[in-house]
């Protein structure tokens, strides 16, 4: 296995009881590299990305993260997700938290980060995502963009090699979709290893170094953005694109 | 002015006993609670574990102490643990002698049902909190109890106290029923009252006063920290769904 | 085991039957006196409602066994006033009395499960009842009924296995449904194994009649 690739997997099978989600997947995900992974609703997206921090288990085949062959043991799998952080659709803050606290709270209880330190680690990262305004705020206090960004806030205080986005702006009114955005922009200049599922096409244009387009549970298409919107290679990528655009 | 005088407080009337039985029916209501609270979750992770005993175990509990009447439970339960205890004891010290109190078998009965169904309030209340903040305490790196003392179970209460109110309301009345086991509470001494001044109505008149006062009160509380837990929800906050 | 149950076999039926006999009676009956305690719940702001709520809190609160004891042995305090009134071949009941204590605490909870449910019947029913131009009357038979009850099944289903239950308080007052026979037979045997019997009985009986809800709920699921 190659040093540089971040995420691996290998003829990879997942199954809800007898529903075959994901079928022999196989990709190989360079550290650094940004993904972009679209297709129509039910393709299994998320399944896929929650698959590469153990949110979900697998049946066959292989999935390594940062060179760790994911298995159901605890503590690969806490290996694992102190290496990835996640940024789900509907933000998952926790309410009974300021926004400081949700960022402080894992570095403090799994890293055991003196509380001081941490504080001022997560309005570094407060200040990246521009929340740095609302640390003492309340989720409930906050739009839904200004959440996702503390949201994204959180996850990097973990430090991971690697970020997950499920739709991260799907629930977002246009404005905070490009608050939102801007942000992710930022942590794809900084070379951060990147999946992200997502249907804002323009942003795949901008940041992705690669399109991933899933349908029925398999990776139909893989191919550079360029490539992917000019001049689709599959019948059922084109056929979806058409579908996005004339939306 | 009879029923005055048998209500006084001191030798002649009843009035220090009542108020003795108050204290014996609150503090039982009181020592069981956190105990059946705890159960509750206890029973909860029992129904849902990955291990097919413990998950039977669970299911068995809760529909056995659903289905027995309260007062058959504590019957049960009472003569039973006195009879292990006689037998353990008759082993292990020959001629010795001790006994399981009615405040004991009491506790361990309401307990048991009371926890049957707050496995339930349990369940209900961890769904209300959502799959999302699991799935984000565990995304983070949280260890299981992290997650859940951190995490969940601060967001739990909010969701948990109507239903445990409604237990503390049905357990405190419940009380009552370990009269039949001669526990000097409120409903045995009334009895015992009842015995010497043949004044029935006046007894259990007041008995019935002053439970609905209980449960009046409680209810109130209930409202009161339902109010403050709720501070800092004010929006309704996202599930991952 | 065997002989405490064969041996006893009319006993423990007597029991049984008593049991459901008197929770069924006590269940229905309070369904038709809450009915017009939740009509007055939800529908009226002034006396009606106040006295409604004031009911409802007063059985919510006392325990039934206290009720049991206030109603059977408080009544022997007022049985010359009661025999004065025709009154006292029941209150000298404790079949009579038990009932009325039954009915009395089951009509407040069931009142508040169909308060309940007439208050989730959505204003839409009743414009739509006023748009096809029906009178308040058989909108009220005719659809809003229906709905509640639909709506109201399940958590009244759950009312009449606590009323099974809770009838077992009966025995405390000399009546001999399954828990007052198993009393008896125990002082008689010093057997434990009386109340594992009676348990059984219990858990028989509540495991049926779910699955009989069940199945009924599934019948009418449509109505909801
Ligand atoms: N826990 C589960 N149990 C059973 N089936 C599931 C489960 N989660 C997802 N599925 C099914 O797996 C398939 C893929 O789901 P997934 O959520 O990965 O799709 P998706 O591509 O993310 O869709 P969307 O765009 O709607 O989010 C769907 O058909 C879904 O119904
Ligand atoms: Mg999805």
């Amino acid at each position: 296995m190659l040093a540089d690739t971040a995420i691996k997997f290998a003829n990879m099978n997942k199954y809800f009881g007898a529903f075959h989600v994901l079928k022999d997947i196989n990709l190989d995900v360079a550290k650094g590299e940004r993904i972009v992974v679209c297709g129509p609703s039910g393709s299994g997206k998320s399944t896929l990305i929650r698959c590469v921090n153990a949110l979900e288990k697998y049946q066959s085949g292989h999935l390594y993260v940062d060179g760790i062959e994911l298995d159901e043991t605890t503590s690969t799998i806490r290996k694992v997700r102190n290496h990835v952080g996640m940024c789900f659709q509907h933000f998952n803050l926790f309410p009974h938290l300021t926004a400081l606290e949700n960022c402080t709270l894992s570095p403090i209880c799994t890293h055991k980060i003196p509380k001081a330190d941490a504080e001022k680690q997560a309005m570094d990262y407060l200040a990246k995502v521009r929340m740095e305004g609302f640390a003492h705020k309340y989720p409930s206090q906050l739009s839904g963009g200004q959440q996702q960004r503390v949201a994204i806030a959180r996850s990097l205080c973990m430090e991971p090699d690697i970020m997950l986005f499920d739709e991260p702006t799907s629930a977002l009114d246009p404005e905070s979709i490009s608050e939102v955005l801007d942000v992710m922009v930022d942590l794809a200049g900084g070379g951060m290893t990147m999946m992200c599922v997502t249907h804002e096409m323009g942003f795949a244009r901008k940041v992705a170094d690669r399109v991933v387009f899933m349908d029925a549970g398999e990776i139909v298409e893989v191919n550079d953005p360029e490539g992917f919107f000019a001049n689709p290679q599959e019948e059922r990528s084109a056929k979806f694109l058409k579908q996005i655009i004339n939306h | 002015m009879t029923w005055l005088n048998s209500l006084s407080y001191g030798s002649g009337g009843w009035g220090d006993e009542l108020l003795h039985g108050l204290g014996v029916t609150l503090g039982l209501a009181i020592a069981t609670f956190p105990f059946a609270i705890v159960l509750s979750f206890l029973i909860h992770w029992a129904k849902v574990s990955r291990y097919t005993p413990v998950r039977l175990f669970g299911r068995a509990y809760t529909t056995v102490f659903k289905s027995l009447p309260e007062i058959l439970t504590l019957l049960i339960l009472y003569y039973q643990s006195q009879a292990i205890v006689s037998w353990v004891v008759e082993t292990v010290a020959p001629g010795s002698h001790l006994s399981i109190s009615p405040f004991v078998a009491g506790m361990m009965a309401l307990a048991f049902v009371i926890s049957a169904y707050g496995s339930e309030v349990v369940r209900a209340a961890l769904n209300a909190v959502g799959k999302g903040q699991f799935e984000a305490a565990a995304s983070l790196g949280l260890s299981p109890f992290n997650a859940f003392f951190k995490v969940i179970l601060p967001q739990v209460w909010r969701h948990a106290i109507p239903g445990f109110g409604n237990l503390w309301v049905i357990l405190l009345k419940d009380t009552s029923l370990v009269s039949v086991i001669t526990l000097f509470e409120l409903t045995h001494v009334a009895t015992l009252a009842i015995n010497t001044t043949r004044q029935p109505f006046l007894f259990f008149g007041l008995i019935a006063v002053i439970y609905v006062l209980l449960v009046t009160l409680s209810t109130r509380a209930q409202k009161q920290i339902e109010k403050r837990v709720s501070r800092g929800f004010i929006r309704e906050e996202n599930g991952d769904v | 085991m065997f002989e405490l149950y064969f041996g006893e076999m009319s006993r423990w039926n007597d029991g049984l039957i008593l049991t459901a006999v008197m929770s069924t009676l006590s269940v229905v009956i309070g369904f038709f006196v809450a009915l017009p305690i939740a009509l007055a719940r939800s529908k009226s702001k002034g006396i009606l409602g106040f006295l409604a709520l004031g009911y409802v809190n007063i059985f919510r609160g006392v325990p039934l066994l206290v009720l049991m004891f206030l109603i059977y042995y408080g009544s022997g305090q007022f049985s010359r006033e009661l025999r004065g009134l025709g009154l006292w071949w029941f209150f000298r009941d404790a079949y009579y009395c038990g009932l009325l204590a039954l009915v009395l605490n089951t009509a407040a909870y069931q009142a508040e499960i169909i308060r309940g449910s007439l208050d989730t019947i959505s204003a839409s029913v009743l414009e739509t009842n006023a748009a096809l131009n029906l009178t308040p009357w058989t909108s009220f038979r005719r659809v809003l009924l229906p709905i509640a009850f639909a709506k109201a099944l399940p958590p009244l289903g759950n009312e009449y296995i606590l009323m099974v239950k809770a009838t077992s308080l009966l025995a405390i007052i000399t009546v001999f449904d399954l828990m007052g026979q198993a009393r008896m037979i125990f002082s008689e045997t010093f057997d434990l194994r009386v109340y594992y019997i009676a348990a059984a009985h219990y858990l028989v009986l509540v495991l049926l009649i779910e699955w009989a809800l069940r199945r009924f709920e599934a019948r009418i699921k449509w109505m909801a």
